[in-house]
């Protein structure tokens, strides 16, 4: 779809659609404060508070998001300037040391989030990076070791009938996820094992995905100077999310928008959880999103979240139940409007909450989200 | 080498040379350390010649491409498949260590935005792979891009350099060039959209204008 992008930046030799996905959405790429900042961010030029409040307002910005989409790909072509060189013999290489160093230093390396195995009852999930930072909080062990040995116990005795072939996701799947016609890794029991087809397909199609989340701070970046984003007017909030937020990741299904994302915010101390989704088509006539909590028992049926609708931006804000962290997973469908008591259509988006290790969240994102929910909720 | 690790499906072979980056990814992400080699060999030098670049000693430039490497190895699990090679990314998380080193914030681990810088989309993920630039950028050799680059407005160009091969923040390239914050920021945006169009011109037009 042609944008307004195209007259705004005078840009007829380049011919490109100002590649969007949301049709709707006419923005001119923004002038000035703060969007000004666009080309030092994705040159790595903004020091490091700066880029985190470029972030955040890349969350709210989406002519600033479009012209990352167009500009990043510019960046990219830049080191390749020093091929020539290099072929030129110009440049010399790094040692042979160096290789042996990589590899032994992999080596010893932790094994990376992933879903346990079918044979380590409910391991305990950790990335490299959580173990570095060794201060994962105890919420974000919650529904993991306990929950998971007890259902592969069960899962092994009931010796059930083989799990579904990876069915072959449509669009993009973040995070690893293979498109060839049959599972790459050995599929986790406990995933197998669950009973509802509809959520089987589409836990499947997640099982693979490691367990990074998305909105990960880091421990510097907390210490570094959150009062400087004071501009975007989230000071309370945020002192109030920096104790402790957690961050979980929504994914989209085979069958659901292949570009949406989400995450889930859990602030701790506020126990209370806030679900933002983003890239999500507007539900049709007389039809909402609705969240379901999931829990990976044989018998469990999918406890009824919150029902909502997303915006012109594609974005969608959802309270989440405090009980949420002691689910397995979080899940969306399409329901009729006033919400179901149970699901009626197939999964579109989910969020695997056991066995993730829930990372922390960065604090501007999660008080951000919250703020949104707050206001589009009164 | 270690023995290919069995549980692999028809996956990395014994021909990791000739294996796509898409499956050396796929590979690393099921702890295959001759994937690890593989996308060292393929990408260890260029990797090094960035970080030297900008860090201007061996021990320090080796250090971080270390460091980017073992960040591959902890999150290939994030690298997106089917958009081409993974220099792009590799590349963008050597420059992001570099820069960090050179500003003083050695032996931090990635975070999740960073990575998602390092995709190339920050942020939320905004990505656009029906965009016809990303397509014809394969191509595009150092000679084009150095060409295209030589057609910026010299400050353009030189904030540009400042930032991507001297890891120059804003605040210093300020310094450096004696120009307002807001000058910098804006040469630099204005530049990186002014090479996405020399860059998009067609080759002949290219050497018709750098002739006349």
């Amino acid at each position: 779809m042609t944008m307004n992008r195209e007259r705004d930046e005078g840009n007829p030799v380049d011919g490109d659609q100002g590649a969007t996905r949301q049709p709707d959405a006419v923005t001119p790429p923004g002038e000035g404060e703060p969007h000004d900042a666009v080309g030092a961010y994705l040159l790595d030029a903004l020091p490091a508070e700066e880029r985190i409040a470029f972030e955040a307002h890349l969350l709210r910005c989406e002519s600033c998001r479009q012209e990352v989409a167009r500009l990043a790909p510019v960046v990219q072509l830049l080191p390749r300037l020093l091929e020539a060189e290099i072929a030129e013999g110009e440049e010399q290489g790094p040692g042979p040391a160096l290789r042996d160093r990589i590899l032994a230093a992999a080596r010893s390396e932790q094994r990376p989030a992933q879903l346990p195995d079918t044979d380590e009852g409910g391991a305990e999930m950790a990335t490299a990076q959580e173990a570095k930072e060794g201060d994962a909080a105890p919420a974000q062990r919650m529904g993991t070791a306990p929950r998971g040995e007890a259902s592969q116990r069960e899962a092994r005795e009931r010796d059930e009938p083989p799990v579904m072939p990876l069915a072959r996701p449509r669009g993009r799947i973040r995070g690893g996820i293979t498109t060839s016609a049959g599972p790459a890794f050995p599929l986790p029991r406990e995933v197998a094992r669950w009973p509802r087809p509809w959520l089987a397909a589409a836990v499947l199609a997640i099982a693979f995905v490691g367990a990074m989340i998305w909105g990960l701070s880091l421990q510097g970046r907390l210490d570094d100077k959150n009062r400087e984003i004071a501009t975007l007017r989230l000071e309370n909030q945020t002192i109030r999310a920096r104790a402790n937020a957690t961050a979980w990741r929504i994914v989209p299904t085979a069958d659901g928008p292949g570009n949406a994302e989400g995450t889930l915010f859990f602030s701790l101390p506020d126990q209370r959880g806030v679900v933002y989704l983003v890239h999500l088509p507007p539900p049709p006539r007389n039809k909402v999103y609705q969240l379901w909590y999931v829990e990976n028992t044989p018998s469990a049926a999918p406890v009824p979240g919150a029902t909502f609708t997303v915006d012109a931006q594609g974005q969608g804000f959802a309270p989440v139940d405090p009980k949420a962290p002691t689910f397995d997973a979080i899940a969306l469908t399409e329901e009729p409007e006033g919400g179901s008591t149970q699901p009626t259509s197939a999964v579109l988006m989910i969020g695997q909450l056991a066995g993730a290790a829930g990372q922390r969240a960065d604090p501007a994102r999660a008080a951000w989200a919250f703020a949104q929910l707050d206001a589009t909720h009164q | 080498m270690r023995d290919h690790n069995p549980a692999e499906e028809g996956g990395l072979a014994t021909s990791a040379a000739s294996a796509s980056d898409d499956d050396l990814l796929e590979g690393i992400q099921r702890r295959d350390e001759a994937a690890l080699a593989a996308l060292y060999d393929r990408y260890g030098r260029l990797a090094f010649a960035l970080a030297f670049r900008l860090l201007g000693d061996r021990g320090a430039a080796e250090d971080v491409v270390q460091e980017a490497f073992l960040n591959v190895w902890r999150f290939a699990g994030r690298y997106q498949r089917g958009r081409g090679t993974a220099q792009p990314w590799l590349m963008s998380i050597v420059h992001n260590a570099a820069v960090d080193r050179r500003r003083g914030r050695s032996g931090r681990a990635m975070s999740e935005l960073s990575l998602d810088a390092a995709d190339g989309f920050a942020g939320w993920q905004v990505s656009a792979p029906d965009d016809p630039f990303l397509i014809a950028a394969q191509n595009f050799d150092a000679a084009r891009i150095r060409l295209s680059l030589a057609a910026l407005p010299g400050e353009q160009r030189e904030a540009i350099e400042l930032a991507y091969f001297g890891g120059m923040s804003h605040h210093e390239i300020a310094e450096r060039t004696g120009q307002p914050l807001g000058t910098v920021k804006s040469r630099l945006r204005l530049g990186l959209r002014k090479l996405r169009e020399a860059l998009s011109e067609r080759p002949e037009s290219a050497v018709k204008r750098d002739a006349s």
